[in-house]
């Protein structure tokens, strides 16, 4: 991706250029291109690793940039104070807001949005560097969006490092003696059956189920972030609750029961169940981050 | 696709900020979405990370004018309520005005059946003609409109003390007259005046007012007012023909009104071609002073409103007691027995082509139908009370055959 800018069609760069208004936050030109270059090298112009991008498939990649937004965050990042001003007429209170409304409380609200604040306006420095964070937005989404995204993972992140053990207040407890009829061996094919078909369900199908029956996450919230209406989520999760059963029903005839003995074995009590459901949802690491992680 | 690094997370390594944000903005490509979705669908992190977010997005989309608003504000328990005064004040009013002009027409009601009474008791005192509304006027310690007053448009009302004038047709055209409405402000008996066939001039007077109280109105007709009279007098015809022929299909003499109220138990005749219908539908909007078109108009628009069987017009109609003949355009017979409601054909017992059907009532105990009397003359209150009755119908060469039932005939 070295060749990225010479490979850029000169029209699109000076389109691109014009377009983001970046010589009003002070921006040189050979800036905003170093600026594409790294971001168009970053996202790979939204191919997959490894492979070349054509043409027309960077010209539409660096066109869905949020190209105000880059340029002010850049600007920002360089300590230019025109963008400052800008910044903080547009994004401070809604900023404030969206704390506010992501930990529940005006106080921790304001905590956050400032902590974040202050990072955003370079106070943090590291080895020597002032450190902005706005360096690693790149304009694939809003700056908006990206802000208040950074901060629900500070809350999220902060929440998990802080929260203590409770005691649990409503402890399930497992049924003390087994149905009749259900043996052991019955039990495990059962669980072993369950782990297979939620193995081989899709993503999309994994996170509806993780998002409303692990998350309480309302049918409207996982729409909204899936973008799609809160019927569609719904007659997703019940394809899904259907096609898992039928799986389930599959695996257990494929390992040795008859179709009668596989839906009684789905009458079982699921307390009986040894299904780390959670843990089947949760535990399996997708290989794209796991490979990014690796240097 | 990017990942950053988290050491409090249960799994080492994440969506960055921006990819998490783009994907809930649908800003990813397919491929980029999908691998987003796939990390979503195993780290809790991450999607309470993209709900958060997208819930803050949400609230601040809600909450920036709530915001703005300063927050303590003078007055703001009355300002909070200064919407709802408005559809407040509306209602309130429309419930006044409901009740102003309910009272109002109770009132006139009132007075209407007041005045009524009074015009029954005292039919020949008031002046029919506008000398001799003047000559009362004059005598009386009413103080009479003056001419100037009387070119207003709008009611003057001044209380009076004594019973109000009337035209001498007004308890005709009170009786034929539907409710007025109420937001014309006029009485029955102002709109009586107002008839060009009472020779007003467009100057009267007419007894209104509430609780005993009375009041004369004085006004000038308009072309418009009398335009709403006619319409208004059309309607009631109508509505007088309806009902006269429901009374009529029950009891066969009421229909007879004024004319033959005294003949208890007699028939009558009637017979209307098709092509006399049309012409004597609109006098019959003037039953109110015309009684013959009445006739003619009301039995026009009974033959006009039976349907029979075969789908004709009727041409001729006739009744005695609780039988009704009719006859359609092709000269086929039709007997009814429930008034009109359903009709059989009668067989054709005669020559040619009947097209006329008539009722007679013969008020002797030996009465044969070649001595029968027409039913419209024998109107005196001293017939036989067992009346006789047959049918006639005549065909196209004018040839009578007789029936006592409608249903066998005999040649006369």
């Amino acid at each position: 991706m070295a060749a990225l800018p010479g490979a850029l069609d000169r029209a699109l760069l000076e389109e691109l250029w014009r377009a983001s208004d970046a010589a009003v936050w002070g921006l040189a030109r050979e800036d905003f291109d170093r600026i594409l270059l790294e971001v168009g090298t970053g996202w790979n112009c939204g191919s997959a690793e490894g492979l070349q991008a054509s043409r027309q498939q960077q010209a539409a990649f660096f066109r869905g940039l949020r190209l105000a937004d880059l340029v002010l965050a850049r600007a920002c990042a360089a300590g230019n104070e025109r963008a400052w001003e800008r910044f903080i007429a547009v994004y401070r209170q809604p900023l404030v807001r969206a704390a506010t409304a992501i930990t529940g409380s005006e106080t921790l609200g304001r905590d956050l949005a400032d902590q974040l604040y202050a990072e955003l306006y370079g106070l943090t420095v590291r080895d020597g560097k002032r450190r902005c964070p706005l360096h690693s937005y790149r304009g694939r989404g809003s700056l908006m969006g990206w802000l208040r995204t950074t901060l629900a993972q500070r809350h999220v992140d902060h929440h998990r490092r802080t929260r203590h053990e409770e005691p649990i207040e409503e402890f399930d407890a497992p049924a003390s003696d087994p149905a009749p009829g259900q043996p052991a061996g019955e039990l495990s094919a059962l669980g072993r059956a369950i782990e297979e078909a939620l193995e081989k369900r899709e993503a999309e199908d994994r996170f509806l189920l993780a998002a409303y029956y692990l998350d309480g996450q309302t049918l409207k919230q996982i729409a909204g972030v899936l973008g799609v209406h809160e019927a569609t989520v719904s007659r997703k999760l019940r394809r899904a609750i259907e096609e898992i059963r039928k799986q389930v029903l599959r695996n257990l005839q494929s390992s040795g029961l008859s179709r009668r003995a596989a839906q009684d074995a789905l009458g079982a009590d699921p307390r009986d169940l040894d299904v780390p459901l959670k843990k089947l949802l949760q535990n399996s690491q997708t290989e794209t981050f796991k490979e990014q992680a690796a240097p | 696709m990017n990942a950053t690094m988290n050491t409090g997370g249960k799994h080492d390594f994440h969506p960055d900020a921006e990819s998490l944000s783009a994907f809930a903005e649908q800003a990813l490509s397919g491929r980029e979405r999908s691998q987003v979705l796939a990390h979503l669908a195993v780290c809790g992190r991450c999607r309470q990370v993209v709900a958060l977010a997208q819930e803050a997005g949400l609230d601040a989309d809600v909450r920036p004018a709530a915001a703005e608003r300063p927050a303590i504000q003078p007055y703001a328990w009355w300002r909070s309520w200064r919407f709802a005064w408005i559809p407040a004040a509306a209602l309130a009013a429309s419930v006044a005005l409901a009740v102003f002009v309910h009272t109002r027409h109770v009132d006139q009601s009132a007075e209407m059946a007041k005045n009524e009474r009074q015009q029954v008791t005292q039919p020949a005192a008031t002046p029919a003609s506008p000398a001799q509304q003047e000559r009362a006027q004059a005598a009386s310690p009413v103080a009479a409109p003056a001419p100037a007053k009387s070119q207003a448009r709008s009611f003057k009302r001044t209380s009076e003390g004594t019973a109000p004038n009337r035209p001498p047709q007004e308890s005709v055209v009170t009786a034929a007259m539907p409710a007025e409405p109420s937001a014309m402000g006029r009485t029955e008996a102002t709109r009586a005046e107002a008839e060009p066939a009472s020779g007003a001039t467009g100057q009267g007077s007419a007894g209104e007012g509430s609780a005993g109280e009375r009041t004369t109105a004085t006004y000038t007709p308009e072309p418009a007012v009398d335009a709403w009279q006619e319409r208004q007098e059309k309607a009631a015809a109508g509505s007088e023909q309806r009902r006269l022929y429901a009374a009529r299909a029950a009891a066969p003499t009421s229909a007879r009104g004024t004319d033959g109220g005294a003949a208890g138990g007699s028939s009558q005749q009637v017979t209307v071609s098709v092509d006399q219908v049309a012409p004597q539908a609109q006098p019959a909007a003037r039953f109110a002073t015309q009684k013959n078109p009445l006739a003619a108009g009301i039995y026009a628009g009974a033959m006009k409103a039976i349907h029979l069987p075969s789908g004709l017009a009727a041409v001729s109609m006739a009744e005695a007691g609780h039988r009704t003949l009719a006859i359609d355009e092709a000269g086929t017979l039709f007997l009814s027995v429930d008034a009109g409601n359903h009709w059989e054909t009668v067989t054709q017992q005669w020559t040619g082509r009947a097209v006329e059907v008539r009722a007679e009532t013969k008020y002797s105990a030996s009465a044969t139908p070649a001595a029968r009397a027409p039913a419209n003359s024998s109107n005196d209150a001293g017939a036989a009370p067992s009346p006789a009755s047959f049918f006639e119908i005549l065909n196209d060469k004018n040839q009578a055959w007789l029936s006592t039932d409608g249903e066998i005939w005999v040649a006369k």
